[in-house]
């Protein structure tokens, strides 16, 4: 009995120093505000919003230590300033500049990912989308593409679109939000 | 070894011992959780049961089971607020409890267990979890004991933990024996 006194702890404090510096780490935002109000017609232009979370002060002093993402969200109003019924969907290109200007540009761009949607609006409905509503859009593989990004140089960009052409949608107050895992 | 079977071993394990200990008792607890260095969770209720074993006169072995509904979050973010649900965490394990003193005792504590965190619009989290505490308790009556603890639960996420930090109160009751 007096031996699983000792055992028991020390093989506590093996596994604990076994398993690396866990212990100090934490969950911290990085938000970034997108331009607004972000208005995109597919037959015109589409905008597409620069992601550079270098300019955000918790991501730079986390950046060296990021091992996950523990959240992340795509905040603000959806509007669907169209005619007909919008699934919205967002995409993420790795390479935050130049920015693409028209459907065809991002349609032809190979590095793209599917992130976030669909979301589905009527002809001219609005949507405020919530923090839970939007971290559950998120897509596993477009999770991953973010982690890479957010590990990675932390520059990127992103479009929200329509599913299928023509579509008009407005994004107001938006804002790109990833919790970052870090650990040291 | 996934952390559910590691936890379901060493319960196991317990019961020989318990079929030879000193005393085995039944308790319950509850008190308040707060996520330690989490932007994602707020302070929330933590209740729960154990079923302390003394195998020994400073050792008790105590398998538990766990569970706190923290708390939600609110930012602000472009001039708006928005609202993060905090996550259902469920846990059970074992605690190696360490005791000293007459009367008013003190104990530190170790443990291990598996973790199951939930949270709205993300992938469940299933991991280890590591427990390492502080408590007192004193006897009131014969079979009967009241303790207050304050616990650090730190869930391995692979290079990262989400951590805990619980501060509980508790009474339980010698089925037999006397803790």
């Amino acid at each position: 009995m007096k031996n699983l006194r000792l055992i028991l702890p020390s093989l506590l404090l093996t596994g604990l120093m076994a398993s690396g510096c866990w212990l100090i780490s934490g969950q911290f935002t990085v938000s970034q505000d997108l331009p607004t109000p972000l208005d995109v017609d597919s037959q015109i232009v589409i905008v597409g919003a620069h992601i550079d979370l270098n300019t955000q002060s918790t991501y730079r002093d986390h950046k060296n230590d990021l091992k996950d993402l523990a959240d992340c969200a795509l905040l603000g109003t959806f509007t669907n300033t169209g005619t007909g019924t919008l699934d919205i969907l967002v995409y993420m290109t790795p390479a935050g500049s130049p920015l693409h200007s028209t459907k065809v540009q991002l349609d032809a761009d190979a590095t793209k990912i599917k992130v976030w949607g669909p979301l589905t609006l009527g002809p001219g409905a609005s949507k405020k989308v919530g923090w839970d509503e939007s971290a559950g859009l998120f897509n596993a593989d477009g999770k991953q593409a973010l982690l890479k990004e957010v590990k990675g140089d932390g520059d990127f960009a992103l479009y929200a679109v329509g599913a299928s052409a023509p579509y008009k949608l407005r994004l107001t107050d938006g804002v790109a939000v990833v919790v970052v895992d870090a650990g040291k | 070894m996934k952390p559910r079977v590691l936890a379901g071993l060493l319960t196991l394990a317990l019961v020989p011992a318990a079929a030879g200990a000193a005393s085995l008792g039944l308790g319950v607890y509850g008190g308040m959780s707060s996520p330690i260095l989490n932007d994602t969770a707020g302070n929330g209720p933590q209740y729960g049961v154990r079923a302390p074993v003394t195998l020994a006169p400073m050792l008790i072995v105590e398998p538990f089971y766990a569970q706190s509904a923290l708390g939600d979050v609110d930012q602000s973010f472009g001039g708006s607020s928005y609202t993060r649900s905090g996550p259902d965490v469920k846990m059970f394990g074992a605690n190696a409890v360490f005791s000293f003193g007459e009367g008013v005792k003190f104990y530190p504590l170790v443990g291990i267990g598996s973790t199951k965190i939930t949270q709205s619009g993300w992938a469940d989290i299933t991991d280890t979890s590591l427990n390492f505490g502080l408590g007192f308790g004193f006897r009131p009556m014969a079979k009967l004991c009241v303790d207050v603890r304050g616990e650090l639960n730190a869930v391995v996420t692979g290079d990262t933990s989400r951590k805990f930090g619980n501060l509980t109160a508790g009474v339980s009751y010698a089925l037999f024996g006397s803790e």
